[in-house]
């Protein structure tokens, strides 16, 4: 928030709340901490199974994951320029880039659950082979921290459609989520990145 | 913050640290009389193997036939003792119960980081125990396949009655405790971080808030891996998949069409949970000893700081040995040399920690009262324990031990010894302020040389038991040869385990006696400096009347100048002189 003429609404000073803030923020960096141990421990049964088997087995998977990726990397950035909007109070540009961002968010997940129908059609599913049972079970964990992520970023939405730019309760209200949600979905893109590197090139 | 009115919020769904801690420590005492009464009907079963028991066939018809124990329900009583003490008995009395309740006091606050993330935490927990024991009452049985869940067993449901259901079972309430475990440990490094009084510096902690710290991160570090095994765990057993099920695996005759996978990836995933869940329990006991002690000593602790970075070290190491655990997995010489090495690396920031809990008690006056001789009793077993620790922790002579009951005894007087002791410590002194009242000091003294005395004479003769070779999580040793030799031995424990399971009646008589009963408690009845203990008992809603301000360090007893002989961590420097 860069309003410095109010120190005081809702009954919290200023210090406190950004003592708040900073509390959120930690509960979430916590978080994302335990998000990379989960995957960490995938990751080492990925390399694990995949080294001391002899029944892995690469299944194909569908070339478009590579526009969902750049779908999912583009939603990032968008909510990064929403998000510096919202803190220059900004407040109509930040909408229409949160508006964008949950637009390829949401486009993202459809094209994870487009990827598994393309697989079934195939005849592809959870136990056709290990490298197989890594990406369903995969992309699902992800999924699940996505639906997550896309659950703060839509109160941000909302609150984004009715902030009052003078009203500084009402912009702190929509900064909050927006903040918040921005380091899940950063953290989550860049999560996504890295998995499928590694379900592709080093299958 | 306004104080909740009704019963329900005050009492059931309270947001306030100190209620949810007394929720998860009854919690835990309850789930601890689960897992003791199991663990009485497995030394009934070791000690007299050959007896009937017609009134425990009509009590479990189906363990019991023709007054027999069957050997399925000896492997899910084992199963369930190991988890139900380890996961829902120590992790909810000593780490989320008196966390949430010291934590914040300690260190001069109204309440945790999250509160309502702290609530949803204990009802997440208790619904996971609820499950957990309902195990019991599922088709099969409760789970069978041992507290460390291997595959096979755990992975093909008709491998034993116990891997069927009971197992699934096992696993969601595992993955329930998992959610609630780690809310509890954000909470407790959030609040640490963010919560703490002003002058309460970091190297101003009392250690016990120092451990359950340490204990907190680690925590957060180590259980979401077990989430992925058990995550992969469930595909194998309802998915068709084959993370865990090795190739060319028959049961029953019948071989298993799925196959390729590696059972030992399971045993590296749960270790690395396994071994550092151990450090999570133990660590807040030692941190407690060092609060404890001085108001019997009234001498300050020897070697604070020393201290706080051998709980750090000892953590940090102790979340990469997993894999003294495998020794005899078939794991390459090597790595066992760098587990072995790295295992007994742990023994110095220990030993420290020993030696100043000795340095502690150097040249001191003991006026001793039933929380401070708990504390001597766990000082002792840490000690004890820690040397059989040493064995175990070299593979050479762990591949002879592995597996045996020297492992069950060694692990009884840490993980079931130093914890329960430092628990039972904690009730003892913090008791009065939770209740505001004392508990009896006969009774807990009796209590206190009953457990010591069961303790060692339990399972250090089990130590004795497994150099002669005796297997644990065997049904029956009657039908071995070579080990016709421990049917006394085993006698005698299961004679003394009675005994130790009485005494711990004496234990919870006095604890619900005395929060009705008890003499009345004044605000600081041990005369203890750390924060807590400057308001009244029970502390009220929000703790403190005004946000307390911390001018010394927790351990200033009988300092220069001051009326009495110690000095509060809120006593300025003006009256008594500040040393740390």
């Amino acid at each position: 928030m860069t309003d410095t003429t109010i120190d005081q609404f809702e009954g919290v000073s200023r210090a406190d709340r950004q003592h708040r803030d900073y509390q959120l923020h930690l509960g979430m960096g916590m978080f994302l901490g335990t998000v990379t141990m989960l995957f960490g421990a995938f990751s080492s049964a990925y390399i694990v199974r995949g080294a001391t088997s002899q029944d892995w087995q690469v299944v194909p998977l569908p070339s478009f994951l590579w526009w969902n990726t750049l779908a999912i990397i583009v939603s990032s950035v968008a909510l990064e320029v929403a998000r510096r909007a919202g803190g220059q109070d900004n407040w109509r540009r930040a909408g229409m880039w949160m508006g964008a961002t949950l637009v390829l968010a949401m486009l993202f997940l459809g094209g994870q659950f487009a990827a598994w129908q393309w697989l079934w059609a195939a005849g592809i599913g959870v136990p056709t082979s290990p490298h197989a049972s890594f990406f369903f079970i995969l992309t699902g964990v992800h999924g699940l921290h996505l639906v997550a992520g896309l659950v703060v970023l839509s109160v941000a939405g909302l609150r984004l459609l009715s902030v009052d730019a003078n009203d500084p309760a009402s912009a702190h209200r929509a900064y909050l989520p927006m903040s918040l949600g921005a380091m899940l979905w950063h953290f989550l893109a860049a999560l996504w990145v890295y998995l499928i590197i590694m379900l592709t090139l080093f299958a | 913050m306004s104080e909740p009115q009704s019963f329900i919020r005050k009492c059931v769904f309270s947001l306030d640290h100190k209620v949810i801690g007394i929720q998860y420590i009854v919690t835990g005492f309850v789930m601890a009389i689960v897992g003791g009464l199991l663990s009485l009907l497995i030394r009934l079963q070791l000690g007299w193997p050959t007896t009937l028991w017609p009134i425990l066939e009509t009590l479990m018809p189906n363990a019991y036939q023709s007054g027999v124990m069957s050997p399925e329900f000896y492997l899910a009583a084992v199963t369930m003792h190991g988890t139900i003490m380890a996961f829902f008995f120590v992790s909810y009395v000593l780490v989320s119960g008196f966390g949430n309740y010291l934590v914040p006091l300690q260190v001069g606050a109204k309440d945790m980081a999250f509160p309502l993330l702290n609530m949803l935490s204990y009802w997440i927990g208790l619904l996971s125990a609820i499950v957990m024991i309902l195990a019991f009452f599922v088709e099969g049985g409760a789970a069978a396949a041992g507290w460390t869940a291997y595959p096979p067993l755990s992975a093909i449901a008709t491998a034993v009655p116990g891997s069927g259901l009971g197992q699934t079972v096992w696993l969601l309430s595992m993955a329930l405790f998992i959610v609630s475990f780690t809310m509890t440990g954000m909470n407790v490094v959030a609040t640490v971080f963010s919560m703490r009084a002003k002058g309460m510096s970091m190297m101003r902690m009392p250690l016990t808030v120092w451990s359950y710290f340490i204990s907190a991160v680690m925590d957060l570090l180590a259980f979401p891996p077990l989430t992925a095994a058990a995550i992969m765990l469930l595909f194998d057993r309802h998915g068709g998949t084959a993370f865990f099920l090795p190739a060319g695996l028959s049961v029953g005759g019948q071989l298993i069409d799925v196959g390729g996978g590696s059972p030992l990836l399971w045993q590296h995933l749960f270790w690395f949970l396994g071994h550092p869940e151990v450090y999570v329990l133990i660590l807040p006991a030692l941190g407690i000893t060092f609060d404890i002690l001085p108001a019997f000593t009234r001498k300050p602790i020897f070697g604070y700081r020393i201290s706080v970075w051998s709980l750090i070290i000892a953590g940090f190491l102790g979340l990469i040995v997993w894999g003294h655990h495998m020794f005899v997995s078939g794991m390459s010489p090597f790595t066992g040399e760098y587990f072995s090495l790295a295992t007994l690396l742990i023994t110095i920031p220990m030993a420290i920690v020993g030696v100043c809990m000795l340095g502690s008690l150097w040249g001191a006056q003991l006026k001793m009262a039933t929380p401070g001789l708990f504390i001597l009793g766990l000082i002792s077993l840490f000690g004890t324990g820690g040397f059989g620790g040493l064995f175990l922790g070299n593979a050479t002579a762990d591949i002879q031990l592995h597996d045996t009951y020297f492992v069950v005894g060694h692990f009884h007087l840490m993980i079931g010894g130093v914890t329960v002791f430092g628990l039972f410590a904690a009730v003892y002194f913090w008791f009065p302020k939770m209740f505001g009242r004392m508990m009896n000091e006969p009774l807990g003294r009796v209590h206190f040389w009953a457990s010591t005395i069961g303790y060692y004479l339990v399972f250090l003769t089990q130590h004795f038991v497994g150099l002669r070779g005796a297997p644990r999580r065997y049904y029956s040793f009657a039908s071995y040869e070579y080990l016709e030799g421990i049917a006394t031995s085993n006698m005698f424990i299961s004679t003394v385990a009675f005994i130790l399971g009485a005494a711990q009646l004496l234990f919870l008589f006095n604890f619900a006696w005395s929060a009705f009963k008890g003499k009345r408690a004044e605000a600081n009845p041990w005369r203890a400096t750390t924060l807590e203990w400057t308001v009244p008992s029970p502390p009220p809603h929000g703790n403190f009347a005004e946000e307390p301000v911390v001018h010394r360090w927790p351990y200033e007893y009988s300092p220069d100048g001051a009326d009495e002989d110690f000095a509060g961590q809120e006593v300025d420097g003006s009256t008594v002189p500040v040393t740390a």
